[in-house]
């Protein structure tokens, strides 16, 4: 896999959704614990971070696991749905992302399979006490 | 006198653009190294537990070529599947009994997929050989006619014990255990080294000698190839990324009548109670089974068909699903002439019409010669020795 952008921590197109915004005035002001070591790929936005390790690393045509940790600036985060998209061909995986908690923090996401080599945009749709919210990175894989 | 020596001076350059090497530069070169080594191992099917059986392999040779699973005698695998035509019956669409709608892909190389059928209907071999057995209109069989057939013959009996212990407790157990032993013979046809391998490994290793050996023709063709976006889809040594994509064929086979391709195959896939995730499988809570569980509907998926394997393609004529082009030379022309208006509805966005020059499109279908050994094996295993 190769990164496409400048940067890795500044997603380009994290899709902020601000009709719950009323929401987050409701939060606990303290920001929750989380351990995000050993996830080398980062990906933040204003109100969350999220960090994964694909196993194995991301490629054309086989099935990956991801371990993904998932922070909220405020409160807790819940990782709700991975899926990839290629932008320049219109279409996304042909496969559905299997999801499980496994604690503090951290969830487990199985069956990530791109079938073209080219630029993908991964999705991470986590819930924090701000609302949902889309975090993307784009990759390019061979 | 001017225009005499921009002739010359234009002669020349042909003639240094036909001599020089081509070039490949590191981009290109990462990519085609992604087409090898071959030959690769066949994955593992847990889903068939006889899957490396021996005796299974040569029970499913032997039912490969068995005319008698047939409703009268006269149709077995191998008539659509003939050894002598690279395991196709190389018609357009395939008919036995009744005419299908589609070409007769070749079952070399089959075990390394992940869906098989141009629709993805069958999600493992045995799955899809069960298919053809059961229908009026290919082998026109049965399951009880499988178990008479097996039970019937001491040397098919034999194997059969050998392969899975104790008789069938069914019909369909029978008809089942016949799909997976044929699965496991067919899994074990790889295509051999070709040409194109020989090259790829010498630029894997920097070896310009034994590049060189690779006809000019086919390396401006392989250029052409990955330069044009062909391992998009045609990717990896099998050259298939095993999944389903519209390139513009016209998908209504007969007036009034339309193929929906993959859109189908999900159907049929998630109503066959023979697939990965039902009772007959080996392994339903795998890996390989969750490819299945997985396996989503897209709103593309109407009029996608599966990208077929490029290997041995020079000797598996006519081409496309439909078995529309007779010639690799008209499967190119296609990509060349593309339909644009039928694409830009169901088909892949980053596909243009190529407006390939005669020359080009030679050295295109140079290339994909290339992609053929000398020579098929038999792929008739030793006699397994135990049984007669
Ligand atoms: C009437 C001709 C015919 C007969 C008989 C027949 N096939 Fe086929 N085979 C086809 C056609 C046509 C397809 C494509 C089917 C589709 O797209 O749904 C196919 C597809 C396949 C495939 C999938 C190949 C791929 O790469 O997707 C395999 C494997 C296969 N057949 C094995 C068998 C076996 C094993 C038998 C005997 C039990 C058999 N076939 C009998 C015509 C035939
Ligand atoms: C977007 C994916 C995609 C791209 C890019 C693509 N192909 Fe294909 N190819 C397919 C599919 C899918 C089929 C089968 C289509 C059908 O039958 O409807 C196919 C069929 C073929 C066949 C016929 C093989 C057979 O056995 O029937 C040839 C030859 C071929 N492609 C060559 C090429 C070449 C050369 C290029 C580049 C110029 C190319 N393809 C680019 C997806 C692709």
């Amino acid at each position: 896999m190769r990164k496409r952008c400048c940067s890795a921590s500044v997603p380009r197109r994290a899709e902020l959704r601000i009709v719950v915004l009323a929401l987050a005035v409701l939060s606990p002001a303290a920001a929750v614990a989380c351990d995000l070591a050993g996830l080398p790929q980062r990906i933040e936005s204003a109100t969350a971070t999220l960090a994964y390790r694909a196993e194995p690393a991301l490629t054309v045509g086989v099935p990956h696991v991801l371990e993904i940790g998932a922070c909220a600036r405020n409160g807790s985060a819940r990782l709700v749905a991975v899926d990839a998209f290629m932008p320049a061909h219109g279409h996304g995986t042909n496969y559905r992302t299997e999801i499980a908690a496994t604690g503090s923090g951290r969830f487990r996401a199985e069956g990530l399979l791109l079938h073209m080599p080219g630029a993908w945009e991964l999705r991470f749709d986590v819930e924090t006490p701000a609302g949902r919210e889309r975090l993307v990175q784009e990759i390019e894989v061979e | 006198m001017r225009a005499a020596l921009a002739g010359l001076i234009a002669a020349l350059l042909a003639a240094a653009a036909v001599a020089a090497p081509v070039r490949f530069d590191e981009a290109e070169t990462r990519r085609i190294l992604r087409h090898g080594p071959w030959p690769p191992a066949v994955p593992a099917d847990p889903s068939n537990r006889v899957a490396e059986n021996p005796a299974a392999i040569e029970l499913g040779r032997r039912l490969f070529f068995d005319k008698r699973l047939s409703a009268d005698g006269t149709v077995a695998c191998a008539t659509c599947h003939a050894p002598a035509l690279a395991w196709t019956d190389g018609k357009p669409r395939a008919a036995t009994y009744q005419p299908l709608h589609r070409n007769t892909p070749t079952v070399l190389n089959a075990g390394l997929g992940r869906w098989f059928g141009w629709d993805g209907g069958a999600d493992s071999l045995w799955a899809q050989s069960i298919r053809p057995i059961l229908s009026p209109q290919e082998m026109g069989g049965s399951a009880a006619q499988t178990a008479r057939r097996v039970a019937g013959d001491p040397a098919l009996t034999c194997l059969a014990r050998a392969s899975f212990g104790a008789p069938a407790e069914s019909d369909e157990a029978a008809l089942v255990r016949a799909a997976k032993a044929i699965a496991a013979f067919v899994a074990t046809m790889v295509s051999p080294r070709t040409p194109f391998d020989a090259f790829r490994d010498a630029l894997a290793e920097g070896d310009a000698k034994a590049m060189a050996r690779y006809p000019q023709a086919a390396q401006r063709g392989l250029k052409l190839f990955v330069g044009k976006g062909c391992p998009d889809c045609h990717f990896g040594p099998a050259f298939t990324n095993g999944e389903f994509h519209d390139v513009g064929v016209p998908h209504m086979p007969a007036p009034g009548m339309v193929d929906f391709g993959r859109h189908g195959g999900l159907k049929i896939l998630a109503a066959d109670r023979f697939n990965r995730l039902g009772p007959w499988s080996d392994d339903a809570e795998g890996e390989a089974a969750a490819l299945t569980r997985r396996v989503r509907a897209t709103h593309t998926d109407f009029g996608r068909f599966k990208v077929p394997s490029l290997r041995e393609a020079a000797r598996t004529a006519p081409y496309m699903h439909d078995g529309r082009y007779a010639s690799l030379r008209d499967a190119v022309r296609h990509y060349s002439e593309l339909d644009m208006n039928r694409l830009h509805v169901h088909g892949e966005q980053l596909l243009r019409p190529l407006r390939l020059k005669g020359s080009e499109i030679d050295d295109l279908v140079a290339f994909l010669e290339s992609l053929s050994a000398p020579k098929l094996p038999e792929f008739a295993p030793a006699r397994y020795s135990a049984c007669p």
